[in-house]
């Protein structure tokens, strides 16, 4: 394949539309795709040739380097903006409270979930005395629960005499 | 493990803020590229892609159906925001100071010989040239070339301009044309 005719289809090749169609040929063809086959096969031959021919491939590189850089894919906003931009997306999207507990523990990450359970388990072996004395003293509050109820002053304060003074 | 767009854009919707730094340097350089080529001051596109994406995080629902995901959807809202700015701002003085300085011949400079020792030369002449290329794409066409550029496929291209996609095949087809007419001098040895 002719290098030069490869070149006057660089455009085309590099946009992705048909290749080896004329310009009138195009300007008829409303969908661009009535030569979709042979443009596939061209595009094919492209593609062999790109890799035989040195010439062609920088020829190629650079044009799709200026595409770029005319589609200012070259430039960046400042670390300023990023910095504000993620700033604002943060006080939008941040969890609160139970939310960002519940949402570290669901990481996929077995470490969390078993210091998790880790501190669970601690938590209540170091609460173990509390709780016990709690459940026996509650136990033995049930056991005098009638005394204790029978001892229930209900008396009010009532006239000792009627006698007037 | 490359993760989706759209799994990035859920976890940073919970507030997992690593998931937005990846999606936000997925977006940096392309999305940036394409407010900036549309807006063209660098201050406004920083304001609009500032604003795009806090939009797109604010969104209460996000739905990417279409043809393009969470891409398309993106673009939309960046392409939205520059033309709601275009309107506001069509009577500015800064359209003004635009059009004072594009360039005022179209006779392109005829390229220099290719030997090696030129070579920094006419790379950038053929960069000066599709940067004036480009210029004088109608706007319908310039908004494609640079989607295009951006790495969107025609279904997405699609989706953020929401015409049908014959049309975006027409368009790039004609795009292209004018692009190889303009360039012929520099593309063919």
């Amino acid at each position: 394949m002719d290098c030069r005719m490869i070149q006057s289809d660089l455009v085309a090749f590099t946009f992705g539309t048909p290749i080896g169609a004329t310009s009138e040929s195009e300007s008829g063809n409303a969908n661009g795709n009535a030569n979709a086959t042979s443009s596939d096969d061209a595009r094919d031959r492209i593609d062999a040739h790109l890799l035989t021919c040195t010439d062609c491939l920088r020829a190629y590189l650079r044009f799709k380097h200026h595409v770029e850089r005319g589609a200012s894919l070259r430039e960046r906003p400042s670390d300023d903006v990023k910095r504000r931009i993620r700033e604002d997306v943060a006080s939008v999207v941040r969890p609160r409270g139970a939310a960002r507990v519940l949402r570290s523990l669901r990481r996929p990450i077995p470490l969390y979930q078993g210091i998790a359970v880790a501190c669970v388990a601690a938590g209540i072996a170091v609460a173990s005395p509390w709780i016990h004395h709690l459940v026996t003293s509650r136990l033995a509050g049930s056991d005098e629960g009638p005394v204790a109820e029978s001892r229930v002053d209900t008396s009010r304060a009532i006239a000792q005499s009627n006698t007037i003074y | 493990m490359l993760e989706a767009d759209e799994t990035l854009y859920a976890r940073a919707k919970e507030g997992d803020m690593r998931a937005f730094d990846a999606l936000y340097a997925r977006y940096e350089t392309c999305l940036f590229g394409f407010i900036l080529s549309q807006v063209r001051h660098r201050a406004d596109a920083e304001d609009v892609f500032h604003e795009t994406f806090v939009n797109a995080l604010k969104a209460k629902s996000a739905r990417f159906e279409g043809a393009g995901g969470f891409r398309a959807w993106i673009y939309r809202i960046a392409r939205n925001l520059v033309l709601n700015r275009a309107r506001s701002a069509k009577r500015g003085a800064r359209a003004l100071s635009d059009l004072a300085v594009q360039p005022e011949s179209s006779q392109l400079p005829r390229p220099r010989a290719t030997t090696p020792s030129d070579e920094a030369i006419a790379d950038r002449e053929m960069q000066a040239a599709l940067d004036r290329a480009v210029e004088r794409l109608p706007p319908a066409l310039s908004e494609v070339f640079h989607l295009r550029a951006s790495g969107l496929r025609y279904e997405e291209m699609a989706d953020v301009l929401e015409i049908p996609l014959g049309t975006i095949k027409s368009r790039m087809n004609q795009m292209v044309t004018q692009l190889r007419e303009e360039l012929r001098p520099w593309t063919v040895g």
